[in-house]
């Protein structure tokens, strides 16, 4: 117990102690400095991730090129990737993600990132040639690749390889946008103009305008009746005028019957492609979740 | 063992001591420096920059632990986005302005910036609600000049110029600004006048709009498709005078309405126009 309190005695006294306090002082005031300095590289780490979170990214982009110009952090540039990638830089996004590939933790996630951009960027054809080594994320790539058939203008391929990789509540969407992109409830343009030929309006009616095709016929009729009408009353200049104007309406129709047609086609195509892309847009284009970004 | 006690206590007092020193140095410190971040950040904001202003700001709220600079951040903020045409944020972050104000002074301030940015970006019936809001609200009843004001604004840019120079009657008879208000609805067209007398004499609404050569080519042709419509009845030609008078006057006829009313109303743009032109280049008063 004596020699207990001689040794305290004996530390407390020696030079030791009060060099050790000096250096514990020392290094208290430098950690202090290190975070009270708001633009340290710690505290722009921070400050980018709670910028990142605020999906404020381009800001969050300048404080992790802060940080990266004295520190070297993986997680960061798959961030920065990611960032420029949600702000469609799609460019710069690409360049982070590939000097990830080879040299990272995060290859898989950079390859998937990498193939998501070439969705964006709509090379669909690139998108389906990259093969996926890695088991990671195959479901997720392979959901993207098959969904890329739906946004791209190329033959379909068979249902059974497009749907076998979707869950249940993926493949009611995805099945109906196969099958309205593989039988598309299109009106012939061709079937309207003859109709219209037949019955001034019908085209019209047929290509879903069916005021429009209404009027028409009354028209054409009208015309025609005052051009039968002035020609049996012998007054043959006005026969003639209205023989022109309600010819003029007949044949208008008949194009307006095919172009009613082209337009109503136009958008069953352009309905479909918009749904194709909420679909996608809502599913996050099938990408898996990085806990390291959340 | 009675000197080793003693030394102790020497040095438990030291360290005491410098650990006091320590921490009021770390509080102070922490202090000048979020006081600093704000002036480095007021000062981007002065110089206009407010890309990067908005950063330091966001900087200032993130290790603004304390939540001292709460408004004064959210509120610059909401400033800069506003100066910078995102209304939308600016909205955001003066909302959150509102949120962190402690005095009523702040609360109106934020409000009224609120307001302001409802004006720009043409919300004008949430910026009308506001407005409401604030007056109906006890703490600003002295406030009622600036509501007014704002209000008047509100009113002129959503092309309501009677009422805005009632609401700037409101704060002055010889308001500046009610009399532009006044001026403008003198000089404007009245649309329903220009419709109703091109319903009793075709082509007058657009000589009152001042288009005397569409107003003759309007009377003009109503003349000859009445002509051809009457002369057909005349002749017996019921049929050809129902058709004509179908197919060519009525459609001259109204027209002739739909012409006098487009043209009052363009006069009445451009009317409304140089007036927004004056304020927004000539006028010295507060603008939103």
């Amino acid at each position: 117990m004596i020699n207990n309190f001689v040794q305290c005695r004996i530390f407390f006294n020696s030079k030791f102690f009060f060099y050790h306090l000096l250096i514990l002082l020392l290094f208290q005031n430098f950690g202090f400095a290190q975070s009270t300095n708001l633009f340290s590289p710690n505290n722009r780490f921070k400050f980018g991730n709670y910028l990142f979170q605020e999906r404020d990214y381009l800001r969050a982009i300048d404080e992790y090129k802060s940080y990266l110009s004295t520190n070297k952090n993986d997680t960061l540039n798959f961030k920065i990737g990611f960032a420029y990638s949600r702000m469609g830089n799609y460019s710069e996004s690409e360049r982070y993600f590939k000097k990830l590939i080879g040299k990272s933790i995060f290859i898989d996630e950079s390859k998937f990132e990498l193939l998501k951009i070439n969705y964006l960027r709509e090379n669909f054809s690139d998108l389906r040639s990259k093969s996926f080594p890695s088991n990671k994320f195959r479901t997720e790539t392979l959901k993207l690749q098959h969904y890329s058939y739906l946004s791209d203008e190329i033959e379909l391929p068979d249902s059974n390889l497009l749907f076998s990789i979707y869950n249940d509540d993926e493949l009611i969407f995805v099945r109906d946008f196969y099958n309205r992109k593989l039988n598309p409830e299109y009106k012939s343009k061709t079937f309207a103009a003859i109709l219209s030929a037949f019955i001034p309006g019908a085209g019209k009616i047929y290509a879903g305008e069916t005021g429009d095709g209404i009027t028409a016929l009354i028209l054409t009729g009208l015309f025609s009746f005052l051009a039968y009408d002035n020609f049996q009353a012998d007054h043959k200049i006005r026969a003639w005028i209205f023989t022109g104007l309600s010819a003029f309406f007949y044949a208008g129709n008949i194009y307006g019957s095919a172009a009613a047609a082209q337009i109503y086609n136009a958008g069953i195509k352009l309905n479909l492609e918009n749904e194709i892309q909420v679909f996608i847009n809502q599913k996050k284009y099938f990408t898996p979740r990085y806990d390291f970004i959340d | 063992m009675t000197s080793l006690i003693k030394n102790n206590k020497h040095i438990a007092l030291i360290f005491f001591s410098m650990a006091v020193l320590f921490f009021a140095e770390l509080k102070i410190s922490a202090q000048d420096i979020l006081l600093s971040q704000k002036n480095y950040a007021d000062s981007l904001f002065d110089e206009s920059k407010y890309f990067d202003a908005i950063t330091e700001y966001k900087r200032l709220l993130f290790f603004d632990e304390t939540n001292q600079f709460e408004f004064d951040a959210n509120f610059k903020i909401g400033m800069s986005y506003k100066l910078g045409a995102k209304y939308s944020n600016s909205i955001k972050y003066l909302r959150l302005a509102q949120r962190a104000a402690e005095a009523n002074e702040e609360t109106f301030k934020s409000k009224i910036e609120i307001v302001k940015v409802n004006i720009l970006r043409k919300t004008f019936s949430a910026g009308k609600l506001l407005l409401n809001q604030i007056e109906k609200d006890e703490r600003f009843t002295d406030r009622t000049d600036e509501i007014n004001y704002w209000r008047g604004w509100l009113r002129m840019l959503s092309d309501d110029w009677e009422g805005a120079s009632e609401s700037f009657a409101a704060i002055d008879s010889l308001h500046p600004l009610k009399t532009l208000s006044d001026n403008v609805v003198d000089e404007k067209y009245s649309v329903t006048f220009a419709k109703v007398i091109s319903y009793i004499l075709p082509g007058s609404g657009q000589f009152y709009s001042g288009k005397y050569l569409s107003g003759l080519m309007s009377l003009g042709w109503n003349i000859f498709a009445g002509y051809l419509t009457v002369n057909s009845f005349l002749e017996d030609r019921v049929f050809d005078g129902i058709i004509i008078g179908n197919l060519l006057w009525l459609r001259f006829y109204n027209g002739n309405i739909q012409n006098a009313e487009k043209f009052a109303l363009e006069k009445n743009i451009n009317i409304s126009n140089k007036a927004l032109r004056y304020l927004k280049n000539n006028y010295e008063g507060k603008k939103p």
